[in-house]
């Protein structure tokens, strides 16, 4: 174990965390999927940290959807069950149900935009969001772009037949 | 002349057009106004993707909820304690240093978690605000973008990654914390430097509250209510004694809602504001940078904050 990894772990953990939760929907699963890319940052400390820490994240978010697209475990969460005890049931479901509106929405995006979109929203300029999804800087803006575009436009999309529905 | 691209407009409002750009950009802007419409409705695109993005930060129950149902019937996901945390860590890397060698991937078992239920109840509507540009999305430093050229090879793309996520240790017949040792150089070391300069930003946002990144949906859903004119005796006692002011720059105004307090400045390209909040005895501040303002200035005044 090396005092760079830990001090990697010590700045990058968090955020970390939070990106692959804004991916996964799911904290505990980024958790462990932070500890994951830090042990294989330990076996093989990156001398690009940042961009590589989420550009290994990223991979193995992808290869576990691929999996389980493979064998059909693709399981789904029900929001809203359990509201915490300080906020009453209508905040809970006006939360989980604008939280399920985005996440469908992030859903409708190329892995790429979505992956753009969250790096970005991470703090990450062009440089360091091309240096992670392998892109060139120059196509960044057109990505984040069009990737805002058809997130907005997707939640609107839903937004309308929510209120058809209704 | 031909219009600016939708690429470039995004470009402008995330601070990543450099001055000697941006002045050719501006100059067609001021002479067209389709562009300038295009421009707002960028912004929107922005503001609103990126309040949406923040937007899943505000999972408390679900969170329980995961773990409550995790614990009742999803056997096959890895049963991690929740507080498992570095110790882990340096046991799973030993033990991936010899497990991995020459595997593309790590070992089978996690699920991939999607929720797609989406409820027939209307979600809040999109604002059509436009606020200033967040600095969360600002360019770093010049030495680091050199530093992103000169080692952008090492980096694991996309394309890179899938096949390999992650280095190896290059032969089972050494041992991992060796390697580890051996692996980290002075590059490395200067490589963390920099880190740490790179992760202010994101060290700032982590302790912001959830929403409060964009006056964009999630912004206006956990802010409602009025920004209300203050003093600045009464904003230093909001905040708890003290204050984050930019150093050089004369401030216009101090706004209240709620817990946060922010300083409004003028300058040359807009409005610039430092929004700041107290929590646990640490007052956390955020610039908001007015649209299209060249990077090295914002990079300025992040600088001066004091």
């Amino acid at each position: 174990m090396t005092d760079f990894v830990a001090e990697l772990y010590a700045l990058y953990r968090d955020s970390l965390i939070r990106m692959l939760t804004r991916r996964t929907g799911d904290r505990d699963r980024a958790e462990e999927l932070t500890q994951e890319v830090f042990a294989r940052a330990v076996a093989a400390p990156p001398r690009n940290p940042r961009p590589w820490l989420f550009a290994v994240a990223l991979n193995l978010v992808r290869e576990e959807g691929r999996r389980s697209v493979r064998q059909g475990r693709r399981l789904e969460l029900y929001r809203g069950e359990m509201p915490t005890a300080t906020e009453s049931p209508d905040d809970a479901l006006i939360r989980d149900e604008r939280v399920a509106g985005v996440r469908s929405a992030l859903a409708t995006l190329s892995d790429r935009d979505r992956e753009a979109l969250l790096l970005q929203a991470e703090g990450m300029n062009y440089d360091e969001i091309a240096a992670t999804i392998g892109l060139a800087k120059g196509a960044i803006g057109t990505t984040l772009a069009r990737a805002r575009r058809r997130l907005v436009e997707a939640y609107r999309a839903k937004e309308g037949n929510s209120h058809v529905a209704s | 002349m031909s219009h600016l691209e939708e690429g470039v407009l995004h470009a402008m409002l995330d601070g990543e057009i450099e001055s000697a750009e941006l002045q050719g950009i501006k100059a067609h802007l001021a002479a067209c106004e389709g562009c300038t419409d295009r421009l707002e409705e960028a912004r929107r695109f922005r503001d609103d993707a990126f309040a949406m993005i923040t937007a899943l930060d505000e999972q408390p129950a679900v969170a329980g909820a995961d773990r409550g149902q995790r614990a009742q019937g999803w056997k096959r996901l890895p049963a991690w304690a929740p507080g498992l945390a570095w110790a882990a860590t340096i046991f799973a890397a030993i033990g991936l240093g010899w497990s991995l060698q020459g595997r593309p991937s790590a070992g089978p078992g996690p699920l991939v978690l999607e929720p797609r239920g989406v409820v027939a109840v209307a979600p809040p509507t999109l604002a059509n605000q436009t606020p200033p540009v967040s600095t969360r999305g600002e360019p770093e430093p010049s030495a680091t973008r050199e530093r992103l050229d000169r080692q952008a090879a090492t980096v694991p793309t996309q394309a890179a990654a899938a096949e390999s996520p992650a280095p190896v240790p290059p032969a089972r017949t050494e041992r991992p914390s060796e390697i580890a040792v051996a692996s980290a150089s002075k590059d490395q070391a200067a490589g963390l430097e920099e880190a740490k300069a790179e992760s202010r930003l994101a060290k700032k946002s982590l302790a912001q509250p959830a929403g409060a990144s964009a006056e964009g949906l999630s912004f206006r859903v956990l802010r409602d209510g009025t920004w209300t004119a203050i003093s600045a005796a009464r904003a230093i006692e909001a905040l708890g004694g003290s204050i984050k002011l930019i150093d050089g720059l004369k401030p216009t105004r101090y706004e209240q809602l709620g817990d946060l307090v922010r300083v409004g400045y003028e300058t040359t390209f807009g409005p610039v504001v430092l929004e700041q909040w107290r929590a646990a005895n640490v007052v956390s501040h955020r610039l908001i940078a007015p649209p299209g303002a060249p990077s090295d200035s914002v990079e300025a005044w992040k600088e001066r904050v004091r």
